[in-house]
């Protein structure tokens, strides 16, 4: 089966093939098979579902492996070339390519090969390439582009354009806000504020977000400010945060008495 | 007593060396012998290459942070090493030869306790007929003053295009075994921007030529940057980039040799090529600076310490195998010379077993592949680690180095500047977890997709600048500099 867009499958970056065996034999056939079955000229292992850089080119009737395929060189001027893909049916996207590329690769028994495709096959092979390193149609559009793109076709980025992780932390903001306020308040009038109680809670806010926001990770593996480095320093400036307050909280009263 | 003996002041030397003197205090000895009166921040340099800073801004002298530090600085440039000692000398040493003014030539044999070897790289231009700045053919941004000769020429060519005249660029690396990609993108994307601003931007022609097999390799094998919403690798980032900046691009090249205004060069497939320029600025690949080592009789042994490309052997596995072999245990952990249990190397100084990118060679046999970068972050940490083995081994602490820095265990942060300015500058802002990939831990493409990402934008940029202030503080070991990380 041919895997379509939106499936974040298509968005991984493949590795490289680093064992020629039995294995990446049989992942050919299946490639090959299924290229045949769909009436496509190439397709690409990340397209069935494979992270693995391989792409099959038809070429003289038969169809070639293309193990660890890079376009090292390329010639001619590039222009606007009007193209679909089987992973992005119904959609035409002009995008800009090469006329002519060169391009190494291995073969099935880890020998390295060359070649060099112009035309159609130039503009297939750079396509099939990029889907090899995790580049769909849109990622070849202005920012512009992209965006009347997923306008036009009605598309959803599998990247969504908010977290719920976020509105946990825009929700502990507000209350970090608050409590900051009222901290300042309790120098002007007399009041106390519960900081142990405050404190408890803020930090167990802040919990709930880091085992949210790690699970928010793992679901959206190929979006960006998800990674769990981002985590750990929003957890650490907030908690810094939390804990200044307390720390006021708790020094207020000196304060008050002086 | 105890003595430290640390040949050279680059990041991972400094690093090295004033870790531990900090943590020795008086009682042990640091010596830091480096033929440079000044400590250089690097990755400043593509600024200085566009007028944006100067030599000042990215340098500072090293005697006076080293006389208040307690560190014996001694600028010369090592010579030989002499792991056994000889007949003279019952304790190792290092042949140093003084390169300060007062002492120009003077000769002095160095003993030592335990050995850092931070040499760094040797520009080796020559291993390209017509490269450098002092064939007088291309230009460089690897030192400072190479960087200052290059804005000197970049402002030249920056008149002519005012008065209407056409100017071509070609920025990348000048040989087939070349890394520090990224500087080179670095500086390709700078002149790019200083053009805009001038205002002679269509007068330019810019290309970049690499040994990279394809663009974004960067000598890591690539990376992964957010494009569009989403995580791509960075070749399809790069040719985004490079083809919305009007730049192209020769990659998979060896340059065979260069000549005034042009290049010939060979590519991954056997064909050459030829290729004209007005302005070049291309990475000389490195090698090692060519120490030399002896045994106590006085024979060579430098084929026993040194790897072939003049780097010294430590703690990696240096068989020959092929990529489908590569292990990250291959990788160096504490950087002591298998020979000589006191002798370290930290930084570029020390051999890496393989590449990091896939390697290549071209039906000719020439080989156009590479070479592992060790940018700044894993070169401080190597540098702090091997000091904190040593210190603990000197103290008594442990009669072994416990600390490991392998590159196939350590992530690192890289920010790669693509313009200079407040408001319109830009930067990549990037990180790689592990540097050296691991591909039976992270089947794929060997990295932790959690932790290997970037960005592109005016943030990062600002980071960029934030950085330089930063390290420069810290290398100049200001209040708190032990608290900044590397």
């Amino acid at each position: 089966m041919i895997l379509k867009y939106p499936d974040p499958t298509l968005l991984q970056i493949s590795g490289y093939v680093r064992h020629f065996d039995d294995e990446l034999k049989e992942l050919v056939n299946t490639l090959i098979a299924t290229a045949k079955e769909h009436n496509l000229k190439a397709l690409a292992a990340i397209q069935i579902g494979i992270p693995k850089r391989v792409v099959v080119l038809e070429k003289g009737g038969n169809f070639i492996p293309l193990i660890n395929p890079t376009i090292f060189a390329h010639s001619g001027k590039l222009f606007l070339s009007k193209e679909r893909d089987e992973s992005l049916p119904n959609v035409e996207v002009e995008v800009k390519r090469f006329p002519i590329v060169k391009v190494m690769y291995q073969d099935l028994e880890g020998k390295e090969e060359f070649l060099k495709a112009q035309g159609e096959e130039a503009v297939l092979l750079q396509r099939k390439i990029d889907m090899v390193f995790g580049g769909m149609l849109f990622d070849k559009l202005s920012q512009k582009e992209r965006k009347k793109f997923f306008k036009e076709y009605g598309f959803i980025d599998t990247c969504p354009t908010y977290f719920v992780k976020d509105r946990i932390l825009a929700f502990l903001r507000i209350g970090l806000t608050l409590h900051a306020l009222a901290l300042l308040l309790s120098f002007f009038i007399s009041f106390s504020l519960p900081s142990l109680t405050l404190f408890l809670l803020e930090s167990f806010i802040l919990l709930f977000y880091a085992f949210y926001a790690r699970y928010e990770t793992k679901k959206y593996k190929n979006c960006t400010s998800c990674q769990n480095a981002n985590i750990i320093g929003t957890v650490g400036i907030y908690f810094a945060v939390i804990l200044g307050l307390f720390l006021l909280g708790e020094v207020s009263p000196i304060f008050e008495k002086v | 007593m105890a003595r430290i003996v640390v040949l050279g002041a680059g990041v991972s030397g400094h690093t090295a060396a004033t870790f531990a003197k900090h943590w020795l205090g008086k009682k042990h000895e640091v010596v830091v012998v480096s033929p440079n009166s000044k400590w250089n921040w690097i990755p400043s340099n593509i600024w200085v290459g566009v007028g944006q800073m100067t030599p000042d801004d990215v340098t500072f002298r090293l005697a006076p942070v080293y006389e208040k530090a307690g560190i014996d600085f001694k600028q010369a440039k090592a010579i030989s090493i002499h792991p056994e000692g000889d007949k003279e000398h019952k304790k190792p040493f290092v042949t140093i030869e003084y390169t300060d003014p007062n002492k120009v030539g003077a000769v002095e044999k160095v003993e030592y306790d335990y050995l850092i070897n931070a040499t760094g790289p040797k520009l080796n231009f020559q291993a390209t007929p017509g490269l450098g700045p002092d064939a007088g053919n291309s230009l460089s941004v690897c030192t400072y003053l190479h960087a200052a000769e290059a804005n000197h020429h970049l402002q030249n060519a920056i008149e002519r295009m005012k008065k209407g005249e056409k100017q071509k660029f070609l920025v990348g690396t000048g040989h087939g075994l070349c890394t520090c990609q990224g500087a080179a993108f670095e500086y390709i994307f700078n002149i790019e921007h200083e053009l805009n601003k001038a205002g002679v931007r269509d007068k330019a022609e810019i290309k970049w030529i690499s040994n990279e097999q394809f663009l974004g390799d960067f000598g890591v094998a690539g990376v992964h940057l957010k494009w569009g919403g989403h995580i791509v690798s960075s070749k399809v980032m790069m040719e985004s980039l490079f083809t919305e900046k009007g730049v192209d691009w020769i990659t998979g090249a060896h340059v065979k040799e260069v000549q005034k205004g042009k290049l010939q060069y060979e590519l991954l497939d056997g064909s050459e090529g030829e290729e004209d320029f007005d302005f070049a600025m291309l990475i000389p690949p490195f090698s090692g600076v060519g120490l030399k080592a002896f045994d106590k009789e006085g024979n060579d042994i430098t084929s026993k310490v040194f790897a072939p490309n003049g780097f010294m052997k430590v703690d990696a596995d240096y068989t020959q195998k092929p990529f489908e072999e590569w292990k990250a245990s291959d990788w160096p952990k504490i950087y002591q010379n298998p020979d000589y249990k006191n002798m370290y190397a930290v930084g570029i100084a020390f051999a890496p077993p393989h590449p990091i990118s896939k390697p290549a060679k071209s039906p000719n046999g020439t080989p156009i592949t590479p070479a592992p970068p060790r940018t700044g972050m894993p070169s401080a940490i190597i540098g702090k680690a091997v000091a904190r083995n040593i210190v603990e081994m000197i103290e008594g602490e442990s009669d072994r180095p416990r600390h490991t820095a392998s590159m196939a265990e350590m992530g690192a942060a890289c920010v790669a500047s693509t313009g200079k300015g407040l408001f319109d500058g830009s930067a990549v802002a990037l990180t790689v977890y592990p540097v050296v990939p691991d591909y039976e831990r992270y089947p794929g493409t060997g990295r932790d997709p959690e932790y290997t990402f970037g960005e592109v934008g005016l943030a990062a940029h600002w980071i960029k600048h934030i950085l330089h202030h930063m390290f420069m503080w810290k290398a100049k070991l200001r209040f708190g500099w032990t608290l900044i990380p590397e």
